[in-house]
């Protein structure tokens, strides 16, 4: 009966929509694959480097340090000390920028315990990705110089006793403020990058698209279950000596011979262009992947009264999986609200899985529990909508 | 094949003859649809239920079909209950509201589908497909796919359907709902054909008049009660 059942979903599934998606899916491939060489080349990058210009009105020791020590710093281009008409018109034209404005008086003020006007910054918020790395640097930064000026007011009230004469005593202070911020900075101890566990961007992009290709065709699942439970086929089955789990069953087999024909031709290219990749970490985490949002489409399909709405309420769910499991965002870029439910969605293992194969890495040690269990509770939410939509749910079944 | 499944002789009560309904009731939530139904059908009987719309008479035979469970009642069908028991849906053939075949397939391939999927194969389930469509005359257009088939063609491919098997009991969910005056006078003389092979059917429909042309008898459910005698045995009229 499952033979029957694979051979009727097969031929369901055999639509010009179905066609159509393979030849969308076959381009995209094609791109990919010709963009691959270019990635390598050093040109792309997931962010650029990050300019920046200092308006400060009296040119006090302080902007002149931080020009100084920020230019060498990696991750950043020009940095330029001008006025705030300049730099905002910089920041118009759309330039890779962010402002530090330092209000007057500021250098004097930091040299007294009082409080003073913040410093403030303008970003530009189409380049989020570099703003982001940037105002983490920036936070370390002020930590820094927060310590620094502790330590100062400590030692001047050490040293007090030793100056009898209230000028000598200041302008000895002055003058350790100035050496110490000097050689801190000099010393470019305040922030220290780490750049051991770079991002690839290619791996990134094709991970990304990887996981999206696999999830797309739990779309196809989701509107063929909707069409069982709607034209009362589903019925049907259930009075037939069909097993309950048969019909989805077969169905997510047609759908994993889908996911095979679309993904062979990218999985090949990769492994041509990557020799090191390992092929069985990428089956395993598309098979994984497509296993968990396949049983999910289809329990969305058979809980949907209207499946017009229920496509895109799919999509977005599967976009929204996607961003979670850091397919879209990486996952340092990602907000800490978000951060702590990446474990919840199948597009974490999977973008890890493929991430590691095409690095040729071991399998991340999460994975295999995590599609398991998803699979486990995807599998339960599949079985509970397909008797909802056997019994109707609420609607239907009273005309 | 599903039809007619003979009680055995030792086991001969009321409740082994034919379809046996008993104080069937059905809620959702609050909202109660169904209070009390019972009737019984005899072999080769049709019984005809209308009603409006939301009168319960789909889920009269959601229940019936065993797709749903009473709250409470009992349903038998030659003395095997209804519920999860899968002699007791062997006997059942269910034509619902809706065309519940593929439409990319055509119409044999569709009932040699659900040919398989009652466990049929080989030669007995191309003659139950054969049966099938002899019997609801639907030869012209066999091969035709459904999505290129009228509505009225469609509807009669749908009642072949339910009547690949050869069940004994024939649930019939508004028919002729949409289909045009020759196409509906096809389906009701398939109905009457099961009616002369012995088959009981149970046919919801809207329109009394239409349904005393071809039913035993005829209910109406109203307020989740059968209207006319509920409780009398379906007779011959």
């Amino acid at each position: 009966m499952l033979f029957r059942l694979i051979l009727f979903h097969l031929r369901e599934t055999l639509t010009v929509r179905t066609l159509a998606f393979f030849a969308a899916v076959l381009l995209l491939t094609l791109f990919i694959l010709s963009a691959l060489p270019s990635f390598t080349e050093g040109n792309d990058r997931i962010s650029y480097n990050l300019s920046l210009s200092i308006v400060d009105p009296e040119a006090s020791l302080i902007s002149q340090s931080l020009a100084g020590i920020l230019e060498g710093m990696s991750g950043m281009g020009s940095v330029h000390i001008e006025d705030m008409a300049t730099a905002q018109k910089r920041l118009d034209n759309n330039e890779i920028l962010m402002i530090i404005s330092i209000p007057p008086g500021f250098f004097e003020s930091s040299q007294a315990w009082v409080r003073r006007d913040p410093v403030i910054l303008h970003v530009n918020p189409r380049m989020p990705a570099e703003t982001a790395i940037f105002i983490r640097a920036l936070r370390s930064l002020t930590d820094s110089i927060m310590g620094m000026q502790a330590a100062y007011m400590s030692f001047g009230q050490a040293v007090r006793p030793l100056f009898s004469d209230i000028d000598a005593y200041n302008k000895q202070l002055g003058a350790t403020f100035s050496q110490v911020a000097v050689w801190a900075l000099t010393r470019r101890a305040v922030v220290t990058q780490n750049e051991s566990a770079r991002m690839s961007t290619p791996f990134h992009v094709v991970s990304s698209i990887m996981c999206l290709l696999c999830m797309q065709i739990g779309l196809l699942l989701l509107t063929q279950a909707w069409e069982e439970r709607s034209n009362g086929i589903l019925v049907r089955l259930s009075l037939s000596r069909a097993r309950w789990w048969a019909s989805p069953f077969a169905r997510q087999l047609v759908g994993l011979l889908w996911v095979g024909v679309s993904m062979a031709p990218l999985i090949i290219g990769l492994k041509s262009f990557y020799p090191g990749a390992r092929l069985e970490l990428l089956l395993a985490a598309v098979f994984g992947l497509y296993w968990v949002t396949g049983c999910l489409c289809q329990a969305a399909g058979y809980l949907s009264v209207k499946g017009g709405l229920a496509l895109p309420g799919a999509w977005l769910f599967i976009l929204a999986l996607l961003l979670m499991g850091g397919g879209i965002y990486p996952e340092t870029l990602l907000p800490a609200a978000i951060k702590p439910l990446m474990a919840l969605s199948p597009a974490y293992y999977a973008y890890r899985t493929v991430y590691a194969g095409l690095q040729g890495g071991a399998l991340p040690s999460t994975a295999p529990v995590g599609f398991a269990a998803m699979a486990a509770l995807s599998g339960l939410a599949l079985g509970l909508a397909r008797r909802h939509g056997l019994r109707g749910g609420s609607s239907g079944v009273t005309a | 094949m599903r039809h007619p499944p003979a009680p055995a002789a030792e086991n001969k009560s009321p409740d082994n003859d034919g379809l046996q309904v008993r104080d069937l009731c059905k809620a959702y939530g609050r909202e109660s649809v169904l209070q009390g139904v019972s009737f019984s059908l005899m072999p080769g009987h049709i019984l005809g239920v209308c009603g409006n719309n939301g009168a319960g008479k789909t889920t009269l035979i959601h229940l019936l079909a065993s797709i749903l469970p009473p709250d409470s009642g009992r349903i038998t069908l030659f003395g095997i209950p209804a519920g999860q028991n899968r002699a007791y849906r062997r006997l059942i053939g269910y034509v619902p509201q809706v065309i519940a075949l593929s439409p990319r397939l055509t119409v044999r391939q569709n009932l040699d589908f659900w040919a398989s999927a009652l466990g049929l194969s080989g030669k007995i389930r191309r003659a139950a497909v054969d049966e099938a469509i002899q019997l609801t005359h639907i030869q012209d257009f066999v091969n035709k796919r459904v999505s290129r088939c009228s509505g009225g063609m469609a509807r009669r491919a749908n009642l072949a359907a339910g009547l690949v098997g050869s069940p004994s009991l024939m649930l019939l969910d508004e028919p002729t709902a949409g289909v045009d005056e020759d196409n509906r006078e096809a389906l009701l003389h398939a109905v009457r054909g099961m009616k002369q092979s012995g088959r009981m059917v149970v046919m919801v429909n809207h329109y009394r008049s239409e349904m005393e042309a071809v039913c035993d008898r005829v209910v109406t459910l109203r307020d989740g009660r059968l209207a006319e005698a509920p409780n009398d045995e379906i007779g011959e009229r």
